[in-house]
């Protein structure tokens, strides 16, 4: 058995080597080698590594070896350099200016200039090309090329977060030139100017990535200049739990993702494996109902809901400690996390039925409450299978409902399109969603009516919640912006509007000779600074 | 036995018509549309605009379906609407992973379960028989994504035989060939055995018997040739079968595949990827059920004289 019983590493942020790790291994890095990295690619089989077109969390993994950022997310929400070597942002907040890295060249050969990060944002900036990262962008109006190596970007009105998103991989710098020569099927063929590139492609399989040998721009956050040290990255979609802990064990990937709870308690205390484990910056996987429907219109209903649950004790249950419960809809590394709403609101069920009491759902003799004959029914619509464990955490939700006599009835909707249409015309009760993010302006993308889409699970529509994220994101000073989201975390929590549930902590298992991966400041995992022990 | 062919051959290219355009209304008939599930949650309308602009999901269905059925006369399936990538090349690079697992699948439940089936009917009704048809009992009612994890923790993790996943070398196929065989080899081993006991049964083994032949000459060609007439009828059952197991087997072991891919694609309404999946695996479906029908010529002469 492969469970030995000594604890020696737990989880660690940082590349640690150099700094005399204990024992007899090797903590100067070893070039050369393969890593097998086995991947949750969840349901997807068509790798799309557009990073600019994808939303999909698994392949911007992928993605984020492949394409860097002009800026990269340093810890205390500050910023490093990238391919940008510095930067000035206008006193009016509406003027980005970008000195560019001047030695730095894409896979293909090309150069990486001023042209090339206009062309890049003018593609995401077309509506016609119909690309996710457009929401990235703000108010942006163009890019000036001052000259070949200094880039301007100009913005309609003051957007803080715009640093935040150049720092992730999905405003990553794609080659003009391939973008040019592939069209449309460019994610098949990325090119970027990041430390692997892409050997071979195999749709639902695998992407075998090489090392860049030019690579000498690593983002500020690296522990080493230079290429990469792995010869190979390869990275394996096993879209099942119990395979990725299997192939783990068993030798043939040296690295996996987010296994589940019940294989990451033995890894912890085995000294054959270690594991690496980093908030992802998120908004958290929050409960948002139908305001726009009754009786979910009614903030009482909303607060009989909320009081009714027990998430603590649910996510205990689920994730036997690997994810923390979520007392904001803000993951707490997020920029302007409010620490406060920690404890601050518990499960009372006195009061929820007390609030149903006088809204007038009275407890009948099958145990549940009912008005007018009708039963007091939540509708709770999910379309990504049981992903994440979140249908185990529902049904855990249901028993603690049913308490109160309140019905949650759980409907798994087979298909993506089929659950955003039911979004969309608001044929349900209750839904749930989570949207990686590193800047606290993800609640006005969430939560404001005139930036959301339409299949937006939040129907939130409150002029003062939206007051307070505009002028959050439209403060140029950093520390303006905190009030703001003080209160529209509040406000959130106070209205039950949404019910946080659960921190994702992306993790990572690897084989104990495997050192040196990382997980970036968004949660995402970097490769460069990665080796194998010999 | 040509004209037989011909009539065959026609008929299946009606079914496989009807297949796509079955799959093309139910797909289209099913909510939601494909542009906003690619586009996702965050897309505002004016990109889920320019997005069904540029899919052509924004004309009326007929002229989709016209466009359709003008495209695959031409051999041109269309490309993803997730992708961009032409449908043709994409089916074609995850299709003969499936083909390959299900065929070599097939031929070891088939082995497998004839085997079984030839000695349970041998032995009948002594603790052998019973044996086996106990083991095939288990077979048969094993959830196919269980046996897999089973069959992966004992020989990867434990032993450390056999790769978990990949689709390239014999050794990796080894598990997921496994895991479909066994569970396809049930219904033909107990298929077998009760034709082997009902045919031992029948008037012509006593005439056989009485004529002086040897009982294993009996057994093993007269009786046995018998009873596999409803086994090769079945084979085309199977080989469905296996195709849909297929999904779980390559879900679990993480292989390329065409089950796979037509579950993803049916999710993001990718209609092109869809109907190109669907049509490989009709047409494979109704080959296989044409040489089924075919090799009934070889087998029994009561067809071969009409």
């Amino acid at each position: 058995m492969l469970l030995a019983a000594l604890a020696v590493l737990a989880s660690c942020g940082r590349p640690d080597h150099g700094s005399g790790t204990p024992g007899d291994s090797n903590t100067v890095p070893v070039a050369g080698g393969e890593l097998v990295f086995a991947f949750d690619g969840g349901a997807l089989t068509q790798f799309d590594l557009d990073p600019h077109k994808s939303t999909f969390a698994p392949h911007h993994r992928i993605m984020r070896s492949i394409f860097d950022s002009l800026v990269v997310l340093l810890p205390n929400h500050q910023f490093g350099p990238w391919l940008a070597k510095s930067w000035e942002i206008s006193p009016d907040g509406r003027t980005y200016t970008f000195h560019l890295r001047n030695d730095v060249k894409f896979h293909d050969g090309t150069r990486f200039d001023a042209e090339a990060v206009q062309f890049n944002l003018d593609r995401i900036a077309n509506p016609a090309n119909a690309l996710a990262a457009l929401t990235d962008l703000g108010p942006y109006v163009s890019t000036t090329v001052v000259d070949d190596f200094t880039a301007r970007i100009e913005l309609s009105a003051p957007f803080s977060p715009l640093l935040a998103n150049l720092s992730k991989s999905t405003l990553g710098m794609m080659s003009p030139a391939a973008i040019r020569q592939w069209g449309i099927e460019v994610g098949l063929h990325p090119v970027g100017t990041g430390p692997f590139r892409l050997r071979s492609l195999q749709p639902g399989s695998e992407v075998a990535l090489d090392r860049n040998p030019d690579y000498h721009w690593a983002a500020a956050s690296s522990a080493h200049e230079g290429p990469a040290w792995l010869e190979h990255l390869t990275f394996k979609d096993v879209p099942e739990e119990a395979t990725r802990a299997a192939v783990l064990r068993s030798g043939q990937a040296g690295a996996a993702d987010l296994l589940g709870p019940q294989d990451i308690l033995p890894l912890r205390k085995s000294r054959d494996f270690k594991l690496i484990e980093r908030e992802l910056l998120n908004h958290n996987y929050s409960l948002y109902f139908n305001a726009l429907r009754a009786p979910w219109s009614d903030p009482r209903a909303r607060e009989a809901f909320k009081d009714s649950l027990d998430i603590d004790v649910a996510v205990r249950t689920v994730y036997l400690g690997t994810f923390e419960r979520a007392w904001s809809p803000l993951s707490p590394s997020i920029f302007g996390y409010d620490k406060s709403l920690e404890g601050a609101w518990k499960p009372d069920h006195e009061r929820a039925a007390r609030l149903l009491d006088e809204l007038g759902w009275t407890l009948g003799a099958d145990g549940y409450r009912a008005k007018d004959g009708k039963r007091l029914t939540v509708v709770f619509i999910d379309g990504q299978g049981n992903r994440e464990k979140r249908l185990d955490l529902m049904t855990l939700f249901r028993n603690q409902l049913r308490g109160n006599g309140i019905d949650l009835i759980i409907e798994s909707v087979p298909t993506m399109g089929g659950y955003l249409q039911r979004i969309k015309v608001g044929n349900y009760d209750l839904a749930g969603g989570s949207l990686f993010a590193p800047d606290p302006d993800v609640l006005r993308r969430v939560d404001t009516p005139a930036v959301r889409s339409l299949a937006a699970i939040s129907k939130v529509n409150d002029p003062e919640l939206t007051r307070l994220l505009e002028e959050g994101s439209s403060q140029v000073d950093p520390q303006a912006r905190l009030p703001f989201y003080r209160d529209a975390q509040r406000l959130i929590i106070d209205r039950s509007y949404a019910i946080p549930v659960y921190v994702l902590i992306y993790s990572i298992a690897t084989a104990a000779k495997v050192e040196g991966i990382a997980i970036d400041g968004h949660g995402f995992p970097v490769f460069n600074d990665a080796w194998i022990q010999p | 036995m040509i004209a037989r062919v011909i009539q065959r051959l026609l008929a299946s290219l009606l079914v496989v018509f009807g297949a796509v355009t079955a799959v093309f209304l139910i797909l289209n008939w099913l909510p939601g549309n494909a542009a906003e599930s690619i586009a996702g949650e965050e897309a505002s309308e004016q990109t889920i605009v320019a997005l069904s602009a540029r899919l052509g999901t924004d004309r009326g269905l007929w002229e989709q379906y016209h466009r359709y059925l003008a495209g695959l006369v031409h051999g041109d399936l269309g490309r993803s609407y997730v992708t961009g990538e032409p449908v043709l090349r994409h089916v074609a690079s995850q299709w003969p992973a499936t083909l390959q697992l299900t065929l070599v699948s097939s031929l070891v439940a088939v082995t497998l379960g004839t085997g079984l089936g030839v000695l349970s009917a041998r032995f009948a009704g002594r603790w052998f028989d019973q044996l086996i048809q106990a083991t095939v009992l288990l077979f048969a009612s094993m959830p196919t994504f269980w046996l897999g994890i089973l069959l992966m923790l004992v020989f990867s993790v434990q032993l450390g035989w056999l790769p978990v996943i990949g689709n390239g070398s014999v050794a990796q196929a080894i598990l997921p060939v496994a895991c479909l065989g066994l569970i396809g080899s049930a219904p033909l081993a107990r298929l077998m055995r009760e034709g082997m006991v009902d045919g031992l049964n029948d008037p012509y083994v006593t005439t056989l018997r009485a004529k002086g032949l040897l009982p294993a000459r009996v057994f093993y060609v007269h009786v046995l040739r018998n009873a596999l007439i409803p086994v090769i009828t079945y084979l085309g059952v199977l080989v469905g079968e296996l195709l849909s197991n297929a999904v779980v087997v390559e879900t679990l072991f993480a292989r390329q595949g065409i089950g796979r891919l037509t579950v993803e694609a049916i999710g993001q309404k990718d209609l092109p990827v869809v109907q190109g999946s669907i049509l490989f695996i009709a047409v494979s479906f109704v080959l296989i059920n044409l040489l089924v029908d075919l090799s009934y010529t070889v087998i029994d002469p009561r067809v071969r004289a009409q």
